[in-house]
Order: C-alpha cells, then sequence, then structure tokens
C-alpha cells in the first residue's frame, strides 16, 4: 500500500481529515504535516469552519417528509407476490447494480395492496370528541391507552401486530381467492361514496371548487401530469407478474391522489369486511388559505396540520391555500410558516366527521420586507405554479358541503417564537396559552405530544428546539383554591442557558425553564428522619421583587444513599454516534463523561454499551462495572458516523437492560444524544409510549443532552419525563462531573417516583397564587389522586424546589372576581378561621410500588421579610428571578438584574462547587448583555 | 403463501427508520416530492421480496440505492439529460434570492449557503447531501452512489472548497463596507 505523505493545499484528504473520516495513519501523518506547515494548519480550520457553516445553515436540516397515508398503507401490508413468486428472492438486488428487473412484479404488488388499502381506514377510530366536558373525555382515553399499552406489554409485540395485520389479508382472499387485479383493485382509495361520485376529471374540479373557485390553470394541469406519468414506459426486464396486470396497477399508484375510477365498486366486499373490524369513517377535511397581513397570499407557506396521527404537511398554492384531508374527527391545530414572516396558528376543535372546514391564516411580515419580497415573488411565480399544480393534489376526497370556518384562538400566535425580544403583548399571550394547553391535552390522550411549531420551522435556520412555554399567571383563590403540578428534577435548562450566555447571547426565552434553573442547586434542606425518602420544608417571606407579595418556597431533599450502601447498577449506556455528534463538544465530551462515571462502579455493577446511528449495535456486551479497562476502551473505540436512528437502539437498550435486571437494584438506560433522531414525528410519539412502557418494567431512562445548534431539548425532556428519569445538559466536563459524579445518586437512583404536589390555598389569607416555573408540569387536580397519572421522579439526595409568589387576601391587587349571580361563594370552614396559610398535600409511590403515600402539611406565615428568611428561600427566589428576567416576565416590575446579582450574592453560602458563584457570573454576564444590547 | 413476521418486522422497522431521509433524499434526485413518494413506496415494496436476513445487514445502503437507481431510472425515462441540475428549487426551498434587508445577518449568511449549495454540480450536491443531509460516512456513500471513496473525498472536497471560496469572498466584499 502506497502511503503519499506530501499533502498540498489542494488534498481532498484534508476534508476528508475534518470530517473524522481519515484512517489513523493518514491522519497522524497530516497532523505531523500540520505541526510543520502554517498554511496546511489555516486551510483545515477553515475547513472545519466551512463545514460548521455548512452544518449550521440547516440547509440539509431538511423537513419531516411522509409518505401519505395510502402509500404507506401499502407499504406496511405483505404484497402476496413477496410470496408467491419465488423467482425474486433469489434475485436479490445488489445495491448500486443497475438492474431493474422486478419493477413490473413491483407494479403488480403494489396494485394489490393498493387494494387492500383501505382496510387501514376502516381502522377503529373511537374518539368521543362529541360528548362530555373535553378534559374528562382525554382523560378516559389516556386510560384506555394506557390499558392497551399493558395488554400489549405481555406479549411479544410483533405477535400482536401481526396477528392484527394478517386478518384484513385473509379476509380479502377469502372474497377474491383468485386474487385477480379486477376484484382487488378498484374497491377503495376513497371512502366507498366518493368512489361512487364521480369520473377522475369531474373529481379534480370539484376539488379545485373547493380550495378555490377561480383556478383555471390548475384544472387541466394536473390531469395532464397524471397522463405524463401513466405514460413512462415499464422497464424492458423480465418480470414475474404479467404486464396487464402491472399497468393499471402502475397508473393508481402514480396518480395516488384522485381516487381510483370508480370501475366496479364492490359495496358488499366494503361493507362485510368493514362491519368485521369497525363501523367504516367518513373523515374530515381542511382547506387551509394563507395570508399575509395586507390580504396577499401567503404562496409557499408550509402549513401543517398536527394532531393527526401523523402531522400532515403541505405547501401553500399560488393563491397561498392548501387541502388536506382525510381527516380523523378531532381537534387539530394549523400552523403556517414562511420564512419572511411571523408564524400563524389556528385550533380546531371538534372537526367533525365529514366536515369541511376554510380555515384562514394571516401572517405578519415586516413592511420593509415587502418589496423585496414582491420582487421575487414574480421572479417565481412560474415555478410557484408549477408547485400548487402538485399541490392540488393533497386533496383526494371533500365529501360533505363546506361549512364556514370555526376556530379557537386568533389570528395570530406566538406559539413558536422563542427568540420573540418584545414581551407578549396581552392579546397573544392568551391565545399562546390556549396552543400550550390544547397540546398539553392532546399529550395526556395519545401519550404523546406533537410539536408545534419548532423555531427550526419558523425560522428554518437554527434547528434547536424549543417548546413554547407560558408562564403562570396570578390565579384568584376564590376560583381556585388548588394548585397540582407534578415535580421536576431537570437540570438542563440552567446548562443551556449557562452555554447561551457563555457565548455571548441572552438565550431564547423558552429555553428558560425556570424551575429547571432553580432545582439545578443544591439547598441546604435537612435529611429525611421518619418513614418517608424525603423532607419536606416549607418558608414564607415577603417577595423581594414585589415587597407586598409572600413567597412560598417548598424544598424537598431526598435522602442520599452513601456509596457504600447504594444497591447495584445495571446500566445500559445508549449512544448516539451519528453523523451530528462528530462535534468536540458532543461526542468526544459523552467519552470524557462516561468515563468519569465508570470510575465510580464496582464489582456488582454492569454495564453494556449500545450505539445507534445509520444501524443499532451492541458496542460493549454486559460487562462487571471494575473491569473498567474494558469498559474504556469500548468507549475509546466509539467513532462518529452515519444517521441516526433511535428508536432501533433504543429497544435493543432496553432488552439488554431486562436480560440483566437486578432486582433492587439500579436498572438504567442512559441515553446520549443531541437528540436528533431521524424517526417521524410519529415514531416519535410510539418511541415515547415505548418508553413509558419500559419505565413500568422498572427500567428506567436518563438522558443526556449534548452539543449545540441542533439539540432538541423538547423531545429529550419529554423523553426523560416518560421514561421516570431526569434529562440533563452535559456541555463541559464540569457538567459532566455534576451529573455523573457528584450527583451520580439522584442520577441514578430512584428513592420516590410520581411525585405530585397539590397545595390548597386558604381563601382568608391568599387572595391569588402564581406557580413559579413547573409551566409544562401543570396537573389536573383530580389526577392528584388518580395513581396511574405518571409524574416526575426524585433520585437520592435530590434537592427540588417550588415558589410560589402569594397575593395576600384583601391586597388591593389581588385579582377581583365579579359576584357569582347562580352561587354563593363557598363559605369558609372552621380550619380557614386558624390562620393556616395553605397545605401542602404531596402524594408519591416508593420505586418499586404502584400505590401512592400521601403526606399532608399545613403552613402558617410568620411573617418574615424577605431578609430574614433562610438562606435557601433567599438564594432559590435570585435563581427565579433571574429565570424570570430572561423569559422577560413582566411580574418582575423594575426589578433589574442588579438587584438579582446582590440578592444571589447575600445568599451564596457555603457554594461547596462553585455552583453558586457561577450563578453570579452568569447574572453579570446577562447584564453585560443587555446594557450592550440597549447602546446599540 | 404464508405470512412471515419477519419480514414484516424488518419492513416495518424500515419504515419507521427510513421513510423520511429516504424521502429527503429521492426528492433532492427528483426535484418534486410526489415522484419521490413514489420511488421511496416502490423501494419498500421491493424490500418485502427481499430476505430478510440477506438485506437485514446492509439495509440502509440497500434501501438508498434502489431509491437512487429508480430516481436515475425516472430520470432518464423522462429524457431529462442533465436531471439533477433541473431540481434546484428542490434543495432550496424558499427559492435562493435576495434575502431583504430586514433579515438578520446569520439569516443571510444561510441563505448564501442555500444557494451556494443549490448551485454546485449534481454530483457534488448528491453527496453533500448523503453527508450532511444523512449524516453517512465516505464508505456508506461511496456504496450507494457506486462511486469510489476517493471520488467520493474528491466531491466533498470541491463542494467544501467551493462554498468556502465564496464565504471568504463574500466576507471580504463585507468587510470593506461599513
Amino acid at each position: 500500500m502506497k502511503e503519499r505523505h506530501e499533502f498540498t493545499l489542494e488534498d481532498p484528504r484534508l476534508t476528508a481529515y475534518a470530517l473524522g473520516e481519515l484512517d489513523a495513519g493518514e491522519a497522524r501523518a497530516l497532523e505531523a504535516a500540520m505541526s510543520r506547515d502554517e498554511s496546511l494548519r489555516r486551510a483545515v480550520a477553515e475547513i472545519r469552519q466551512t463545514l460548521t457553516m455548512i452544518e449550521d445553515s440547516g440547509v440539509f436540516a431538511g423537513e419531516e417528509l411522509a409518505l401519505t397515508t395510502d402509500q404507506r398503507t401499502r407499504v406496511r401490508r405483505q404484497p402476496e407476490a413477496a410470496n408467491t413468486d419465488a423467482g425474486p428472492k433469489r434475485r436479490v438486488l445488489v445495491p448500486g447494480l443497475r438492474l431493474w428487473a422486478p419493477a413490473l412484479a413491483a407494479a403488480a404488488v403494489m396494485a394489490l395492496a393498493f387494494g387492500l388499502g383501505w382496510f387501514d381506514r376502516a381502522a377503529p377510530i373511537s374518539r368521543q370528541n362529541e360528548t362530555g366536558p373535553a378534559r374528562q373525555v382525554l382523560a378516559d382515553q389516556a386510560k384506555v391507552e394506557a390499558q392497551d399499552a399493558g395488554a400489549l406489554e405481555k406479549e411479544n409485540q410483533a405477535d400482536v401486530a401481526a396477528e392484527l395485520e394478517e386478518a384484513p389479508l385473509e379476509l380479502a382472499e377469502a372474497i377474491s381467492p383468485s386474487a385477480s387485479m379486477d376484484a382487488v383493485v378498484e374497491p377503495v382509495e376513497a371512502p366507498l361514496e366518493l368512489a361512487e361520485s364521480a369520473s377522475p376529471a369531474a373529481t379534480v374540479e370539484e376539488r379545485s371548487a373547493l380550495a378555490d373557485a377561480p383556478a383555471p390553470e390548475t384544472d387541466s394541469a394536473p390531469i395532464e401530469q397524471t397522463a405524463k406519468l401513466r405514460q413512462r414506459p415499464a422497464p424492458a426486464a423480465p418480470a414475474p407478474s404479467p404486464p396487464v396486470a402491472a399497468e393499471p396497477g402502475r397508473r393508481s399508484e402514480l396518480a395516488t391522489n384522485p381516487p381510483a375510477p370508480p370501475a366496479e365498486p364492490n359495496p358488499v366486499l366494503a361493507k362485510k369486511t368493514a362491519g368485521s373490524r369497525a363501523e367504516p369513517v367518513q373523515l374530515g377535511a381542511l382547506i387551509v388559505s394563507a395570508q399575509f397581513q395586507d390580504g396577499a397570499p401567503c404562496v409557499g407557506a408550509i402549513i401543517r396540520v398536527l394532531g393527526a396521527e401523523r402531522p400532515r404537511i403541505a405547501t401553500a398554492n399560488a393563491k397561498g391555500k392548501a387541502v388536506f384531508d382525510d381527516l380523523e374527527p378531532g381537534d387539530y391545530a394549523i400552523t403556517a410558516n414562511h420564512p419572511e414572516a411571523t408564524g400563524a396558528a389556528k385550533m380546531i376543535q371538534r372537526l367533525a366527521v365529514g366536515q369541511t372546514l376554510r380555515v384562514g391564516l394571516i401572517l405578519t411580515r415586516p413592511p420593509e420586507a415587502l418589496t423585496a419580497i414582491a420582487e421575487r415573488e414574480r421572479a417565481d411565480s412560474r415555478e410557484s405554479r408549477k408547485d400548487a399544480e402538485q399541490k392540488e393534489w393533497v386533496v383526494d376526497s371533500v365529501e360533505s358541503p363546506v361549512a364556514e370556518l370555526l376556530v379557537v384562538g386568533g389570528n395570530e400566535t406566538d406559539a413558536s417564537r422563542p427568540q420573540a425580544a418584545e414581551s407578549p403583548q396581552p392579546k397573544k399571550a392568551f391565545r399562546a396559552i390556549g396552543l400550550s394547553r390544547f397540546f398539553a391535552k392532546k399529550e395526556k390522550a395519545n401519550g404523546l405530544r406533537q410539536e408545534p411549531m419548532s423555531p427550526a420551522e419558523s425560522g428554518r435556520f437554527n434547528t434547536e428546539d424549543y417548546d413554547h412555554i407560558e408562564e403562570n399567571a396570578f390565579v384568584s383563590t376564590l376560583d381556585d383554591p388548588l394548585s397540582t403540578f407534578s415535580i421536576d428534577v431537570d437540570t438542563a435548562s440552567y446548562a443551556n442557558v449557562r452555554r447561551f450566555l457563555r457565548q455571548g447571547a441572552l438565550p431564547p426565552a423558552d429555553a428558560v425553564r425556570v424551575e429547571e434553573m432553580i432545582n439545578y442547586f443544591n439547598y441546604d434542606d435537612p435529611q429525611p428522619t421518619g418513614r418517608h425518602p424525603f423532607s419536606v420544608n416549607v418558608a414564607v417571606a415577603s417577595a423581594p421583587w414585589a415587597p407586598t407579595h409572600r413567597l412560598l418556597r417548598l424544598g424537598l431533599k431526598a435522602k442520599s444513599i452513601p456509596a457504600s450502601q447504594r444497591p447495584a447498577a445495571n446500566l445500559v449506556f445508549l449512544l448516539d454516534v451519528s453523523g451530528s455528534m462528530n462535534a468536540a463538544n458532543k461526542l468526544p465530551l459523552l467519552k470524557q463523561a462516561l468515563g468519569m462515571l465508570v470510575e465510580n462502579l464496582t464489582k456488582r455493577d454492569r454495564v453494556s454499551i449500545v450505539v445507534y446511528a445509520g444501524a443499532a449495535g451492541v458496542a460493549l456486551e454486559p460487562t462487571p462495572g471494575d473491569n473498567q479497562q474494558a469498559i474504556l476502551a469500548a468507549l475509546a473505540r466509539l467513532q462518529a458516523g452515519g444517521s441516526t436512528n433511535g428508536g432501533a437502539g433504543i429497544e435493543r437498550a432496553y432488552a439488554l437492560a431486562r436480560k440483566h435486571f437486578i432486582e433492587g437494584g439500579a436498572n438504567r438506560v442512559i441515553l446520549a444524544t443531541d437528540g436528533d433522531f431521524n424517526v417521524g414525528v410519529a415514531d416519535r410519539g410510539s418511541l415515547i409510549r415505548m418508553i413509558e412502557d419500559k419505565a413500568k418494567t422498572g427500567v428506567f431512562l436518563t438522558v443526556l443532552g449534548f452539543g449545540m445548534g441542533n439539540l432538541k431539548d423538547a423531545t429529550l425532556e419529554r423523553l426523560a419525563d416518560k421514561g421516570n428519569g431526569a434529562y440533563a445538559y452535559i456541555d463541559t466536563e464540569a457538567e459532566a462531573r455534576k451529573a455523573l459524579v457528584e450527583e451520580i445518586g439522584g442520577t441514578l437512583f430512584t428513592v420516590a417516583k410520581d411525585v405530585k404536589i397539590q397545595i390548597e390555598f386558604n381563601p382568608l389569607e391568599v387572595g391569588a397564587y402564581r406557580l413559579i416555573g413547573y409551566e409544562n408540569r401543570m396537573l389536573a387536580h383530580q389526577d392528584f389522586n388518580d395513581d396511574a397519572k405518571d409524574a416526575g421522579e426524585i433520585g437520592a439526595g435530590h434537592s427540588i424546589t417550588a415558589l410560589y409568589e402569594l397575593i395576600p387576601a384583601g391586597a388591593e391587587d389581588a385579582p377581583k372576581v365579579d359576584v357569582l349571580k347562580y352561587q354563593s361563594v363557598t363559605e369558609a370552614t372552621g380550619a380557614a378561621v386558624s390562620g393556616e396559610l395553605l397545605t401542602v398535600k404531596l402524594r408519591y409511590k416508593r420505586p418499586d410500588q404502584d400505590r401512592s403515600v400521601l403526606m399532608e402539611t399545613p403552613v402558617r406565615d410568620e411573617g418574615l421579610e424577605f431578609a430574614q428568611a433562610p438562606q435557601s428561600l433567599r438564594f432559590a427566589a435570585a435563581v427565579a428571578a433571574f429565570g424570570m428576567k430572561l423569559r422577560q416576565s413582566k411580574r418582575l416590575g423594575d426589578f433589574e438584574l442588579e438587584a438579582i446579582r446582590d440578592l444571589a450574592e447575600d445568599s451564596v453560602g457555603a457554594d461547596d462547587h462553585g455552583y453558586r458563584a457561577e450563578f453570579l457570573e452568569l447574572v453579570e454576564t446577562a447584564q453585560r448583555l443587555l446594557d450592550e444590547g440597549k447602546q446599540r | 403463501m404464508s405470512f412471515n413476521p419477519d419480514k414484516q418486522a424488518l419492513v416495518h422497522d424500515a419504515l419507521n427508520r427510513y421513510e423520511t431521509p429516504l424521502l429527503r433524499y429521492a426528492r433532492q434526485l427528483l426535484g418534486d416530492l410526489e415522484t419521490a413518494r413514489d420511488v421511496v413506496q416502490d423501494a419498500f415494496l421491493q424490500l418485502w421480496k427481499q430476505d430478510p436476513d440477506k438485506v437485514r445487514d446492509g439495509l440502509s445502503s440497500w434501501l438508498y440505492a434502489v431509491c437512487r437507481n429508480r430516481a436515475l431510472d425516472i430520470l432518464r425515462k423522462e429524457q431529462r439529460m442533465t436531471p439533477l441540475e433541473m431540481n434546484d428549487a428542490s434543495m432550496a426551498w424558499p427559492h435562493p434570492g435576495p434575502s431583504p434587508a430586514v433579515l438578520a445577518e446569520h439569516k443571510q449568511t444561510n441563505a448564501l449557503m442555500r444557494r451556494l449549495i443549490a448551485e454546485l454540480p449534481p454530483a457534488q450536491r448528491e453527496v453533500m447531501h448523503l453527508k450532511f443531509g444523512q449524516g453517512m460516512s465516505y464508505k456508506e456513500i461511496s456504496r450507494i452512489t457506486q462511486k469510489s471513496v476517493s471520488n467520493v473525498g474528491f466531491l466533498l472536497h470541491a463542494a467544501v472548497k467551493t462554498i468556502r471560496g465564496h464565504v471568504a469572498r463574500q466576507a471580504a466584499a463585507e468587510g470593506g463596507a461599513p
């Protein structure tokens, strides 16, 4: 093998080196050459810089593309030809081989599969949207889903799925045993009524008319397009299936969207089969039109319909419209994004069966952009029209008269603008709350949560992803004396905020989760002494930013487990080694971090490593914790490369954890990633459901987030939340040490799970209250006593703090409530005159139990001034205020960063690890950045 | 004819994992989503016909290669002689154009990047897409595109060099401005 050790500036190996693609020998040679040659060093540095720019540009980030529902259905069914014909089996297509032999066979297969497509349509959809208060319905759904999940868990999921899927196939065979094309092709694709109604051309017109009445150009074009595709000659390779059969199949497959011509609908087949599975469902449709505020159509806007099993995406056509059909009855959110404008969103509640709704969205673009855009639009109009013609095909069935818009919410929502610089106007804030609640409900109902609009989508330039957070508002005690939430031990937000500040930027507001900032720190609450696994500590003093208000600190301290007593650990590291992890602050830091963790393991512990990228694989079979050499060697061997396929890896990791389960030990999958899973959003949902299921088997999940620019913060937090674990963001070696060495107990050993807090306020003492942070942890009051409801976990040694800002009863700024016409305000009980401020109720489960334990603590206000308050309250107040400031909260009034800094400085305390000192620095940095911003 | 759960698991798993990336890739090649969907659907239907044990290991390469061949096939059939050059729009939605002055500076950089990439020769753009969009290694790209590893390396290097040159010129031009 010849080795060239000469490197010129034009050598492709420089790029290969920067991409980590050079083999070790050549890399060493290049490094040696670089150490001698400055121009070579500079060239590599420039290449690296360019690579970073390319990666950061998001040009390749791509959208969540998906097959159409019908195509997916077709693909998921086993085509008959796959087994009947032994030929193709032997004719395995060698990758890259230009031989396209089985194309006709594929066409035949498609024709068949196509015929079976509609069974999926008839799949049971039992949303009960029409009845009962929405919340109850959603809760019921959640229960049903939970039961389903439980049932599945007992059996091999694949088998169950196979059984379900096989049924319709057999039925179809029974009805048309010969499986002749004619018999199977037509019935379906579109619901029966539609198939009977019209010829393709007529349907096209009807559709265009619905979507937009005057659309002369689009009327005929789609047909031409179909014709063109239809004429595409079939490859002249030998085919196992008769070409006659293939042709119609090919056509229907290409002309996916127009309903199949109703040759001979077979109502017997349809009804019989439908009846055997579920009632046939007529679906609804949405016609979305996006406009700029000046009325111009928002051509090219990306329109999404969220809430369906899979998000639906289309590009608005030349008239700013897009049509979505086949929507199951239910609630949807519709979002529109355009690179030049502020995104808009609307919610549709209870899209009814067979209903078609028109939805208008108005996007706001800055006036200066108008001229530039107008010019560009002229230039692009030809392309746009072409695009629009294709997009018109999104329609394939609009069954009922068009009802006029029924929407909740306003014309625009800021739900996805994390970087919003100005403070939100009240109106917008209201709408945004609506949206986030909408999604929270959806999440409960579906066990998954689909991102509303990520910043990546609205801005299209940054692929970091944060969920919108709307600050909790003051609630009048007369309106609602109860406040219920789940604890949150995550700390990721603080580390992420720190990363932003250190890079000289204020973090986007939605990246700041105040409770995670507060909980980053340890507070000096005492260890529990009784039978409960944590102590509950309460203090009340005046709020530093509003001296007439009271500030309540609720602190939980979980018992610490000394290293000698900690249970054995069965750890499966699930490591993302995809290409995106190929950066100094990702994989190398990850290796370093895990190295630290491993140092503290013993013989009783087990460590395995599963990696995932293009394919998932086991990099280290379960190995005793004291065999550090083997573990560290396996870590060292890891290399980044390939695309991310989190789903398969997670499954493998859980299987391994389950196989080597240690009874009474800490069984945990530790997922380390930048979170850019290459699974569709719907699959993300099933991923989350799977993690939820696995958590019930006693294998918990810890999520370590790495890197920047691509961090899917929202996904990771959700995974950890569902997996009974914590989410930490690791950006530095110090942070790795904190999460994996100093607080290893909390990271690995859970002392209580599903910890929920409910506070009942005494209306005679408290006029209104506001929970600071925990916005995405709020629970319905009835969920407090519902042991089936998942909530947060506490690990050994964890400190958890919640702060409430209280307005005393009778205070001037307490929210006023009108006297009710039909009922009197509930009378105070004897306990109310006791002078108690509130009662803290707490429920938790021991890690291996399913029944919760209730703790209750009444609290009195001793009337402390802020300065007299315990240090824990004072420091927590400083952190909370900082978080609120970064979120541009209006609650702080004119309480500035300088005052926050002083608060923090006064309450630094012992600060063993220097975390609080670091906090002071961050406040100062933010102060400097804000000042610079003002000067500019 | 028997139902093969093994096969079903393979196809369903493949669908879960590769649907979106394959569609992105196919659209990049073909320039339109509908045809890309046809191609990707074809590939998955093809997968049903394979022996699971034989394709499992090289599954992603197999799928990409099938999609690629199918896409090139279609482009050839439709006699688009310079097929990949007709699809700049696919890479670059929104269409590259002058950024309005109101857009922030980094947005300009990104728009520039988008345009530069859209202007690369098709072969370079394809490997760029596989490398950055799909996170593949040189070896994987080589398997799929039937180009040698060193050819892949050369294409990527050339693409990066072009972009680097443009960015540097741009920076120099802006450096002169106030």
